[in-house]
């Protein structure tokens, strides 16, 4: 009995480690090298606090104009401010992405599937019910940036141009 | 009523209410004494928390709002120009009361989202002052869904504000004035 418990709470305990202990657990996440500037059209696309800047959304996006990475007392950088968004901020943003679906994201680091498969991008596409509607459209500069970084060559242009559009 | 209607009535009922938005109406709190439920009540609060599509209270909102001086004086801003763009070009202005309060109904105006917002501010020294919303609004009708009363914190950039600080001559609490921060 006792040892059931002990492996309930370890379970338990396990399923509650913070989105900062660790990167996605021996799944593989696309480079982070060239990931700021994918971070930034996340975050202009999709970090709003109405939409994935609020922190109860499985992919949640923290940026300079949305929602602010905390420290444990509660305090952070104000939103919408001149702060930038933080590379600690950069990091989370892509564990977030690489987090929704680890094994899928496995496989298409590993070259065993098409990232077009990704929840990442079927939902913003609208190939999935998405609340926020169509967020990206298929070859759009944000799309292309988006879907560059998956393909492990970020295209700074596409990202650079998604970033000047309204 | 039969037992079993009556159930399955009461199921419905309550599949229809959201514990999220319950939990955000408690959190509100009551009415301030001596202010009415009126379009001067609670202002600085998420108004389609109770006027949207979960709150069930009447007149229904689409999108409302207060607007303040400053990001830190509790300072309702009387007679702001709240414009409002949605994604297929269609624009809605409205004025705020003495409470800095405004809201739409869905009959005047439901937006497509996403939509940008823009507030032209008039300065107690005559002039017009246009503050633009750097992002866009993608789903949340209720200002203060993001813009929290107060200054920014980590979770929110702090309640709508027409300039940084107060101005020469600065700005007041509209008087007399239903509901704000001194209700008469």
């Amino acid at each position: 009995m006792t040892r059931h418990l002990i492996l309930i709470f370890a379970i338990a305990s396990g399923g509650c480690l913070g989105e900062s202990d660790t990167v996605p657990l021996g799944y593989a996440c696309p480079s982070g090298e060239n990931f700021p500037i994918v971070s930034q059209v996340f975050e202009r696309r999709c970090g709003t606090l109405d939409c994935h800047g609020d922190p109860g959304r499985p992919f949640r996006v923290y940026g300079r104009s949305g929602l602010r990475l905390r420290q444990p007392d509660g305090s952070g950088p104000p939103s919408g401010t001149e702060i930038g968004t933080t590379p600690i901020e950069i990091d989370e943003n892509r564990f977030s992405a690489c987090g929704l679906e680890p094994e899928a994201m496995d496989a298409v680091v590993n070259g065993q599937a098409d990232p077009e498969t990704l929840i990442l991008l079927r939902k913003p596409r609208v190939v999935e019910a998405h609340k926020g509607g169509q967020v990206l459209t298929v070859g759009s500069t944000a799309d292309n940036c988006i879907l560059s970084w998956l393909r492990g060559s970020v295209d700074n242009l596409s990202c650079e141009a998604a970033l000047l559009q309204p | 009523m039969k037992p079993l209607t009556f159930l399955a009535l009461s199921l419905v009922v309550a599949a229809c209410e959201s514990p999220i938005n319950s939990e955000l109406v408690t959190s509100l709190g009551p009415e301030v004494p001596g202010v009415e439920e009126s379009e001067f009540h609670r202002y600085g609060q998420p108004c389609l928390a109770c006027h949207g599509t979960y709150g069930g209270e009447g007149p229904e909102m689409s999108v409302a709002g207060t607007v303040f001086a400053t990001p830190n004086d509790d300072i309702p801003v009387a007679g702001a120009k709240v414009v409002l763009i949605d994604a297929n070009g269609a624009r809605h202005e409205s004025i705020t009361n003495c409470a800095g309060n405004f809201y739409v109904e869905p009959s005047q105006f439901e937006p497509l989202y996403p939509m940008h917002v823009e507030v032209e501010c008039p300065l107690p020294d005559g002039t017009v002052r246009r503050a633009v919303m750097g992002t866009r609004v993608n789903r949340e009708g209720a200002c203060a869904g993001c813009h929290d009363k107060g200054p920014a914190s980590p979770t929110s950039p702090g309640q709508v504000y027409c300039l940084e600080s107060q101005p020469t001559p600065p700005f007041a609490i509209p008087t007399p004035c239903a509901g704000g921060p001194t209700p008469q």
